[in-house]
């Protein structure tokens, strides 16, 4: 008998809906590409709207509609930690009643006012925050068997989880819960550099190779302790979480020569150097906790989840330590992927359906591209009505030649082709395309396309073939959660005066120093978070990227994701087009579509669309 | 501040100064934390065996979400069952708290930027 189970995450991070039909991906995307509002956590009905339409069902078929996470469970830990801040923690306790007993415990309503029923089974189905998250890594893997390990900020009580996979069954035997958390401890450094919690961790990591970990042991002696097992505890006298509203306190800021850096003011060396420690203590545990994970369940492969596992520097040490064969890493790794998690947990083992692997050896990912595709008739109508000239090339392997041209000519590209990407990162499904090799790309596409200065670079979307010709990596990473090494031999001799070494603070000039080649890709500590685009995943992208290489010579193009500062990454052909006119982005392809910007006309742009979106 | 705003402001501070405050002191004076709060040189491991280490079929079922009568009751039984069983007290007014919090679906909530959304 066939199933079809929703599944929903919200309320906390990244709302999302995923569809799943007989264990099968059918469908899954985030809110915020609809809603047009980033991270946005309220409850998906757009997203569901999508997942339904995706399957062709009306609500009436869904057998089972299920949350990612228990929220009685999340009361009982926001009630026990009230007790333990005691009078200080009452303001934190009034906003968690309005936030759980006013809107998150009850799901029910949600899922009724958005799809009008709970589905066949009557009621909504409530999953475990980090067996969604296990669920999510372990199941789309080409794994048969692996170690599970779940990594966040907190999910109800649990911070980290450790169990394995097999077949259909997951187990998660050993968890650590909050307050101890490395999740925590990274948001909080997070917050106490200037950036934003629940968004700015993954600048954290960006900024850490310009820093040297001159903290670490501060970080080791008095903000947390490591058992060799990698089993940690936070020393919570340091935090702010539990009684109050910031994730740090004066006693943290103590420890680091005075206040938190505030938000836009310059970074300092001080803020590189945390980066750089709070990273390094990071990897340590991560470190020892996937030794524990092979020691414990005595598996070959890793399955990885949680937020935690969108560290990709992390990742990549992992992957190189050479602790597992080979690893696996959900995309949507953050709360978004619950969804996903949730859903294909209730197939397995509510409605126990087989698990079904790749035939191929590969996962069941589908890429991540499992969001909305608009099909050429449907661009060029959208256009058509636009009235913005376009040139249709319907032959695939011709506009890949066509756009390689523009791309080695130096012209930055909008490339919206198929499904939209789940997860965070643009994988070439919603992507700002450039030449890697340009030393001015990166310059070009910061300030001219995402408008913003930026201290990281940009990651390289690189043919699998080809991988291990550019960087020291020779297994796939389609996701982009692998940060690997440049190879020695494409660096180039550095300008002392721009080296992290040598103690200057300019991260602008830092940046901007050629460290390889690749320019345009090439971090600062000449790593690269690498995206290996496969043929079955991607096949425009891949073909993109052959016709580059049979041009150029060189397999690699810079992948930024399809969106200015602050916005969601684009969904819509409409997303893209003004994406594009509102930047300096020279080219934009939508399907067979392709449009040139001084063909088009004037933008009549009557918002002040930079005061649309929130800066990240 | 609207007066049924008011009243939930109102509703929340009593329950935590008369209910979880006074509960929250006694285990203080027993020596009984909710949770650690630093580390603990006698022990090997932080790690803990986690209660429940399968979802089974039945354990989808949430008891607890259905109403805010459901909901106080669906605490108590799992207080029950916990480290704490006298915070099965506090379900005697968790329940009237529940109904009158219980808001309008849709309400638009801006993340923090300076807090890590656990709430």
């Amino acid at each position: 008998m066939s199933h079809t189970v929703l599944g929903i995450s919200a309320f906390y991070h990244d709302s999302a809906a995923a569809i799943v039909r007989d264990g099968v991906v059918i469908a899954a995307a985030q809110e915020e590409r609809f809603s047009r509002k980033r991270h946005d956590a309220r409850f998906p009905r757009r997203a569901i709207n999508y997942c339904l339409g995706e399957a062709f069902i009306e609500a009436d078929d869904i057998d089972a509609v299920v949350f990612y996470d228990n929220p009685l469970l999340t009361w009982d830990r926001i009630v026990q930690n009230s007790m333990m801040a005691g009078a200080a923690g009452a303001e934190q306790f009034e906003m968690a009643c309005q936030s759980v007993l006013g809107v998150k415990l009850w799901v029910d309503d949600y899922v009724k006012a958005a799809i009008g029923g709970l589905g066949r089974e009557g009621r909504v189905l409530f999953s475990e925050h980090h067996m969604s998250h296990a669920a999510s890594a372990f199941y789309p893997s080409p794994f048969k068997e692996a170690a599970i390990l779940t990594l966040d900020g907190v999910g109800e009580w649990a911070t980290t989880t450790l169990g394995r996979g097999e077949g259909a069954r997951i187990e998660l035997t050993k968890e650590i819960t909050y307050p101890h958390s490395l999740g925590l401890l990274y948001s909080a450094v997070t917050y106490f550099t200037g950036f934003k919690v629940n968004s700015g961790e993954y600048k954290l990591m960006g900024l850490a190779p310009y820093g040297e970990p001159v903290y670490a042991s501060i970080i080791r002696d008095k903000l947390i302790d490591v058992k060799p097992d990698g089993s940690y505890r936070l020393n919570t006298e340091y935090f702010g979480f539990i009684d109050g509203l910031l994730m740090t306190n004066d006693k943290f800021a103590s420890l680091f020569g005075g206040p938190a850096r505030k938000p836009e003011s310059r970074i300092t060396r001080r803020e590189m150097n945390l980066a750089a420690s709070v990273q390094a203590v990071l990897e340590e545990v991560v470190l020892r906790l996937c030794r524990t994970a092979r020691h414990e369940t005595g598996c070959e492969y890793l399955c990885l989840a949680g937020g935690v596992a969108l560290n990709c520097v992390s990742n990549g040490k992992v992957l190189r330590e050479g602790i597992f064969k080979d690893l696996w890493i959900q995309p949507a790794a953050g709360d978004a992927g619950g969804a996903l998690g949730a859903a294909l947990l209730v197939a397995h083992t509510y409605f126990d359906e087989p698990r079904k692997m790749n035939p191929s050896g590969r996962d069941t990912q589908q890429g991540s591209y499992l969001g909305p595709a608009y099909s050429s008739e449907e661009v060029g109508a959208f256009l058509t009505r636009r009235g913005a000239p376009f040139h249709r090339v319907s032959d695939a392997t011709e506009r890949a030649g066509l756009l390689a041209g523009y791309l080695d000519e130096g012209k930055v590209v909008g490339f919206m082709s198929g499904r939209m990407e789940f997860g965070p990162r643009a994988l070439g499904a919603r992507s700002i395309i450039g030449d890697a090799r340009r030393p001015d790309t990166q310059a070009t596409m910061n300030l001219r396309i995402k408008y913003r200065e930026s201290f990281r670079p940009f990651a390289p979307a690189v043919l699998p073939e080809m991988v291990a010709t550019y960087f020291e990596l020779d297994t796939e990473s389609p996701y982009m959660l692998l940060v690997a090494p440049v190879r020695k031999e494409r660096l180039l001799a550095m300008d002392s005066e721009a080296t992290s070494e040598t103690g200057a603070d300019d991260l602008l000039q830092m940046i901007n120093q050629p460290r390889s080649d690749l320019p345009a890709i090439t971090h600062v500590d000449c790593s690269a978070r690498v995206q290996t685009v496969h043929a079955d995943d991607h096949a425009d992208f891949n073909r993109l990227l052959k016709a580059f290489k049979d041009r150029t010579g060189c397999g690699v193009l810079v992948n930024t994701s399809f969106n200015v500062r602050g916005e969601p990454i684009v969904c819509t052909p409409q997303d893209a087009y003004l994406c594009f006119m509102r930047t300096e982005i020279d080219i934009l392809v939508m399907e067979d579509c392709i449009l040139l910007k001084p063909e088009q006309p004037e933008l009549d742009d009557k918002d002040d669309w930079r005061k649309t979106y929130e800066l990240d | 501040m609207s007066s049924t705003e008011q009243a939930k402001a109102l509703a929340v501070r009593d329950f935590f100064d008369k209910e979880l405050m006074p509960l929250a002191a006694r285990y203080k004076a027993t020596g009984r934390p909710m949770f650690a709060t630093v580390a603990d040189n006698a022990l090997t491991s932080y790690f803990n065996d986690r209660a429940r280490t399968v979802m089974e079929h039945d354990d989808f079922i949430l008891k607890g979400v259905e109403s805010p009568t459901a909901f106080a009751q669906g605490m108590r039984d799992h207080w029950q069952h916990s480290q704490f069983p006298e915070m099965v007290a506090l379900g005697a007014t968790l329940g009237a708290l529940a109904e009158l919090m219980r808001g309008e679906p849709e309400k638009d909530e801006a993340l923090s930027p300076s807090m890590y959304v656990m709430f």
